[in-house]
């Protein structure tokens, strides 16, 4: 499968999540909130994936928690890709000692054991969302940075850097009007990157109880399924099932999308020449002209 | 040519009809186990550490920690739960006129687990140690409710107790609850909450290795005073996961689990090959406790409204599928000899009106009552760790909702919990109401005063006349009335009585005795002589098949006789049909 055509897969997939989270009320057959069958029912045909412990809706609860898991997964990226790109770009640009700073802040952050870091936080702060993307988005803008900043130490040597250096523009001037262009396709990469593993991490805290129980997400759904004895019942099969299958559509979409820019940005990753592919002008990678100029 | 089919199609039938026939016959005559099993080993699944089993080591969460003790120590009497008190190290008890001394003698054929002789220096010294020394989960016994003065050994067998004040439930509750230490190993014990030794007891197993949060094992100490027990070797895992738990179970990895089954998983498990069911009327509960300091919940009237407004039956039903009895204003468990039983009255229209009348009315229209200008929105602390709990917590939210009361539920970590509630900042916190809490009236003096923070000028009254009280229908009497006290001013809202089912392997062991207030994981039920001390029938006696098992087993001959019949009937036919298939084709 081509770059491209894996970006489109994966944009589909996500933008089917999309319109479920948006449309949540209008497609969801019941109340997620209300309980409205027995506990534990079956599947049935007002309840195609049964209900829950307490007798709510399962199908609706999962349409409701994509709300939930791609707002979490979308305020992190954000929140990472910001910060990341913002050391990075400094860090690379103007080397020094701010970078000598800032990459070992990149080093400790990077080092951190990842999942138990997580726990621990998220246990001290507090159970709800908006200490979950403040964690996870803290804890997940060093490799962004790293990455971003390697980029930004090849460009800050081009030609037009250095020319607008010359003409005395300002460091910040730089950094915004020439640096941040020509690092964007590898920032929304990164971006992908980043929401892909927040929202990994969003589920696995939920899953393990340490994220607010009281919300509606495919972890939390898990957490019920989980301590309520699903995995040892029939149950797994409507209870377990579908929020796992969420999870792993919306990781696989994100990763879908991320090959398709990475690629866009790194042409060593196509398979085929640029040439073969002449109509996808928009994305003719800016490095190799560059080089070819100079 | 037919004679080949005959026996082709036949040939099936026959070896079916055979087998069950064989299968039938061969079966053993079940039943009439009347002598106890004897067991090489057994593998208990438990479902959190709890220290070394000394008398000092419980820790969060409430389990099994008494019972494991229990194991390995003994006390005086059996135990604090039973109606009349059963000697056990002792072997009678008197008081004199007014309750206030004690004598009690002693058996003389004990000896400690190292070979040490037990004496009545062993029982003063422990007395004189939990009164004195740091506390613990039994300490209270001796040193508040009530205060035993000394313990006196006045021979190698007699010790003479006396009392602060009367206390005719000594034998009953404290003796049966206290396991005694041995002198000669705790006298040297400066500070025994770190004490990490394995523990020397008197009991019918010896604890001889213990990996924290891993597994415990147990040997049989085989010179007991009551002869061997019928296990040999209990090994212990620890297994908090509940689903780990019960597989491990189903797949007959261990022999039983110390968590009660879940009431979804109950059905399956039943199925399991082997796997039995048992109630194990351990006294459980789930209440809610009051910070009687933070308004509104410092009105009694409030307070009262609030527990009006609970649909505790919904509760059963939706949470415990059914599986248990609605809490009580009691506070105490339904089966414990001092309940009081009453109707927890679900008004919600009668709450209502209380709250008119208190001043706490939907003044902005908003569907949320005021109270002194501000909209009443009560947090609930719940744990993390308990999922029954938070749905809980969200549906008595929900009925909440519907008096105009706005219920927040809040899930916490375990150590955030306990350290919110010991701190009183909560306004509700959720809580698991463990036997010791739920059954036992000298604990219930003592949690009024410690845990519920409970203040009531009439009960003050009751207080004090129990502590008077020089006999036990005296002090249940008092008990029942403080009880009563509770319907109008409630010192915690209890919201039910889960049951407590356990599941055991019943090809591997089925001596199991379900003790009120202890479970079946106990040490009785690995002693012969229990089922017949306790007067409790043990799980095999009580499944054991009737009488007319003769009359039952012609049943079953006449059903397969049948189903051979109608068997051989229907191979006929086939073959008849086949046969003739057979010479149509001959004739083409």
């Amino acid at each position: 499968m081509s770059g491209t055509r894996m970006g489109r897969v994966g944009a589909t997939i996500l933008l089917l999540f999309v319109v479920a989270a948006v449309f949540a009320p209008i497609l969801a057959p019941h109340d997620p909130a209300l309980r409205t069958t027995q506990p534990f029912a079956a599947p049935s045909f007002a309840h195609p994936l049964g209900a829950n412990d307490v007798g709510q809706d399962i199908l609706s609860e999962l349409i409701f928690a994509s709300r939930l898991s791609l707002t979490v997964g979308f305020v992190t990226a954000c929140l990472a890709t910001i910060l990341g790109a913002a050391v990075g770009i400094v860090g690379g640009y103007l080397r020094g000692p701010v970078d000598t700073v800032l990459m070992r802040g990149v080093d400790v952050i990077l080092s951190l054991p990842f999942l138990p870091l997580m726990i621990v936080l998220a246990a001290f702060l507090g159970q709800n969302t908006t200490n979950l993307i403040l964690v996870i988005g803290l804890l997940i803008w060093a490799r962004p940075a790293r990455l971003i900043r390697s980029q930004v130490l090849s460009v800050r040597e081009s030609g037009h850097v250095q020319a607008a250096r010359a003409m005395g523009a300002t460091h910040g001037y730089v950094m915004v009007r020439h640096v941040l262009p020509r690092v964007t396709p590898l920032v929304a990469a990164q971006f992908v990157r980043t929401a892909n593993v927040s929202i990994m991490l969003e589920a696995s805290l939920a899953f393990l109880g340490l994220s607010d129980p009281f919300q509606k997400s495919w972890g939390a759904i898990l957490f019920y399924a989980n301590a309520r004895s699903a995995f040892l019942t029939d149950a797994w099969l409507w209870w377990v099932l579908p929020p796992g299958l969420c999870i792993a559509a919306v990781v696989v979409s994100f990763a879908f999308l991320g090959y398709a820019l990475e690629e866009r940005v790194d042409p060593r990753l196509r398979s085929t020449l640029p040439t073969s592919e002449p109509s996808s002008g928009s994305g003719t990678p800016m490095p190799v002209r560059e080089d070819a100029l100079r | 040519m037919v004679r080949g089919a005959l026996e082709q199609s036949l040939r099936p039938v026959l070896v079916c009809v055979l087998g069950l026939l064989m299968v039938v016959g061969s079966s053993p005559a079940t039943g009439g186990a009347q002598q106890p099993q004897q067991v090489e080993r057994l593998t208990i699944a438990t479902e959190a550490d709890k220290g070394n089993l000394t008398p000092y080591s419980f820790r969060p969460p409430p389990g099994i920690h008494s019972e494991l003790v229990g194991l390995v120590y003994d006390t005086l009497f059996l135990h604090p739960y039973t109606e009349e008190p059963i000697p056990w190290l002792a072997t009678e008890a008197s008081p004199n006129a007014d309750a206030t001394s004690w004598t009690v003698t002693l058996r003389d054929d004990v000896t400690w687990h190292d070979g040490e002789e037990f004496t009545a220096e062993d029982v003063a010294f422990t007395y004189d140690y939990y009164r004195d020394g740091p506390p613990n989960r039994y300490t209270h016994h001796a040193s508040d409710v009530p205060v035993v003065e000394s313990a006196e050994a006045l021979d190698a067998t007699t010790v003479e107790f006396t009392c602060e004040q009367p206390c005719p439930t000594l034998d009953l509750i404290t003796l049966a609850d206290l396991p005694i230490l041995p002198q000669h190993i705790w006298e040297d014990v400066e500070d025994p909450q770190t004490y990490t030794d394995l523990p020397v007891g008197t009991g019918p197993y010896r604890l001889t290795e213990y990996v924290e949060d891993q597994s415990y094992r147990f040997e049989a100490n085989e010179d007991y005073f009551l002869g061997p027990p019928t296990v040999g070797e209990i090994e212990m895992p620890i297994v908090p996961d509940p689903s780990s738990m019960f597989l491990a179970l189903q797949n007959g990895q261990v022999d039983t689990a110390t968590r009660p089954v879940p009431p979804e998983l109950q059905e399956s498990l039943g199925e399991a090959r082997d796997v039995e069911l048992v109630e194990g009327k351990r006294f459980a509960s789930i209440f809610y406790r009051f910070n009687a300091e933070s308004p509104p919940l410092d009105q009694q009237e409030f307070r009262r409204a609030l527990d009006m407004a609970v649909d505790r039956q919904e509760l059963v039903d939706t949470v415990l599928l059914g599986n248990g009895r609605t809490g009580s204003p009691s506070f105490m468990h339904p089966d414990s000899r001092w309940f009081e039983p009453q109707d927890a009255a679900f008004d919600p229209e009668q709450a209502g009106v209380i709250l008119d009348g208190a001043g706490i009315s939907d003044s902005d229209g908003d569907g949320i009552r005021e109270y002194e200008g501000e909209p009443v929105s009560l947090s609930i602390i719940v744990s993390a760790n308990d999922p029954l709990q938070i749905r809980t917590a969200e549906l008595v939210a929900q009925q909440l909702g519907e008096v105009g009361i706005e219920l927040l539920p809040e899930s916490l970590d375990p150590g955030t919990l306990s350290q919110r509630q010991n701190a009183l900042d909560f306004e509700l916190s959720s809580f698991q109401g463990v036997p010791h809490l739920i059954g036992d009236p000298t604990q219930m003096i003592e949690s009024l005063e410690s845990l519920l923070v409970y203040s009531n000028p009439e009960y003050e009254g009751l207080r004090e006349e129990w502590f008077q009280s020089t006999s036990v229908e005296q002090q249940d009497e008092t008990m029942r009335e403080i009880q009563r006290l509770f319907v109008e001013d409630p010192p915690a809202s209890t919201l039910y009585y889960p049951d407590t089912t356990y599941a055991y392997n019943s090809s591997t062991y089925d001596g199991w005795i379900p003790v009120e207030g202890h479970g079946i994981h106990h040490k009785w039920s690995f002693i012969p002589e229990a089922p017949e001390l306790l007067g409790i029938e043990t799980v095999a006696q009580r499944t054991a098949p009737p009488e007319e098992e003769t009359g039952g087993r012609t049943t079953l001959y006449a059903v397969v006789v049948a189903g051979a019949v109608v068997l051989l009937v229907l191979g006929y036919f086939l073959l008849r049909r086949r046969s003739a298939r057979g010479s149509d084709e001959d004739q083409i």
